[in-house]
């Protein structure tokens, strides 16, 4: 795959918390400079999203919130009241924190009750992601989820919150891919940090990528990152356990 | 070691209602301050600490703190809606992080302003992003707010050595000394992070902490 490309199927999300102001503006508008495929931001960063966004009046970056990332334990009126937001906002999607509680619980009437109150809510105004935790999930709990995503019109399935919650496998985008990928698309989120992971996903079916090394691995320029020991942060070289 | 020093907290949701439910039934047999939950999970704590003293603290904006502040102070009032009697909203670090201070206080004196008076209003400050004197600040404002108690992480990060391997972060008594400093005595300290030992509970209490939060308030408390 060329840069081009996955720069195109990157999606960006600068909100963690060791970033500073600047440090946030400065990966939302590069971020459109590269054209990447969306950037997620946390509610709160949503103006500065849009007015960053009027720079660049061509774009084709979608940009979109977060709603209950990533645990999904808010109430389901919380929830819908932040989709609402996301909604006024006239935001392209929203990364829907799923109410794992339940679903661990096997309590899928809650699970679906939480997420049709949302998708209802937004009446087809923008897209939404469920976070889905497959690293957390049996075979037969994912199939339960992406029927219960496509019999509610929901049409992207983004695999995991990311962080340090599990990394993703090829064979989760495959698995997924094989027999729900006319119908689902695939979202990739949860520690893929190389060019060969990204690409054996695309391979497998994955159609986007969420990841917090899109300058490494779109375009192998360094990223931001932070050394909790020396509370210091930086662009410089990728320093993690995966070697 | 005393009860009373100790919240129990689940800090993930991928859990299931049985582990809500022990969470509960041990607070209430161990007589612990309180159990620290998600908001979606306050009903099944309702059922079994409704007419105990164990009270219900719930977390609000976890754990990034995005939202904004109209946001969060209505996340808060849901949550009491809902049942809880205390709130441990997280604040909005990167505004830490860019030394924009009024933003914080701005945002916890709204939190708190939005709640009943006999709410208890908590505010988790992620020192592990912080340096001393940004930590020291928020103390500061946090004590001009107002709100009742500091927490000093959401507990969900760890470090990485120079060869790459994950370190714990532990709570320190470090943290705690510095937060009671600055915020002259006005305001409750809560270590928050990894407390796996009674030692370490102790240390912290002796410390100055107020309340000592952990997912492992069992082994805390000896059993």
């Amino acid at each position: 795959m060329y840069d081009k490309e996955m720069y195109e199927r990157a999606c960006l999300s600068p909100f963690l918390d060791f970033c500073t102001n600047d440090v946030i503006e400065l990966e939302m508008r590069d971020g459109f400079k590269h054209n990447v495929r969306s950037i997620i931001v946390e509610a709160y960063q949503v103006p500065l999203l849009k007015q960053i966004k009027k720079e660049f009046p061509d774009t084709a970056t979608r940009i979109g919130m977060t709603d209950g990332y990533p645990f999904g334990g808010m109430t389901t009126k919380t929830k819908v009241r932040q989709a609402l937001y996301a909604c006024d906002e006239k935001l392209d999607e929203i990364d829907l924190g799923i109410n794992i509680n339940a679903l661990m619980s096997n309590d899928w009437d809650t699970v679906r009750d939480d997420l049709k109150a949302v998708k209802d809510a937004v009446d087809g105004r923008l897209n939404i992601a469920p976070v889905s935790w497959l690293v957390k999930l049996s075979l037969a709990q994912i199939d339960r989820l992406c029927e219960l995503y496509i019999d509610l019109g929901i049409t992207t399935l983004k695999t995991s919150a990311g962080l340090h919650f599990g990394s993703m496998k090829v064979d989760h985008v495959d698995y997924v891919h094989r027999h729900y990928g006319d119908k689902l698309d695939i979202e990739v989120a949860g520690r893929c940090r190389t060019r060969e992971t990204a690409e054996a996903m695309h391979n497998a079916g994955a159609s986007y990528f969420h990841m917090s090394q899109w300058r490494r691995i779109c375009g192998n320029e360094h990223d931001y990152a932070f050394d909790y020991l020396s509370k210091t942060g930086g662009y410089s070289e990728y320093k993690d356990r995966d070697k | 070691m005393d009860g009373r020093f100790i919240e129990s907290r689940i800090y993930e949701t991928p859990k299931t209602y049985e582990a809500v439910k022990c969470l509960c039934y041990e607070a209430k047999e161990m007589q612990l301050a309180s159990v620290q939950v998600f908001p979606c999970m306050i009903g099944i704590c309702k059922k079994i600490l409704d007419n105990t003293p164990v009270k219900i603290n719930a977390l609000i904006s976890y754990p990034h703190g995005g939202f904004s502040i109209e946001q969060k102070a209505a996340e808060a009032k849901e949550a009491v809606e809902a049942g809880a009697e205390e709130i441990e909203a997280v604040v909005n670090t990167r505004e830490i992080k860019s030394h924009n201070y009024d933003f914080v206080l701005r945002e916890m004196s709204a939190v708190k302003k939005a709640l009943p008076e006999n709410i208890v209003v908590k505010f988790i400050i992620e020192m592990e992003c912080l340096t001393g004197e940004e930590a020291a600040e928020t103390a500061r404002v946090a004590a001009k707010a107002g709100i009742d108690y500091i927490s000093t992480s959401t507990g969900l990060y760890h470090a990485l050595d120079s060869s790459r391997n994950d370190v714990t972060l532990y709570a320190s008594a470090e943290d705690v000394k510095l937060l009671k400093d600055a915020c002259g005595g006005k305001v409750k300290v809560q270590s928050v992070g990894y407390v796996d030992t009674p030692e370490l509970a102790q240390s912290l209490i002796d410390a100055g902490a107020d309340l000592v939060s952990t997912e492992f308030a069992a082994a805390v408390m000896g059993r």
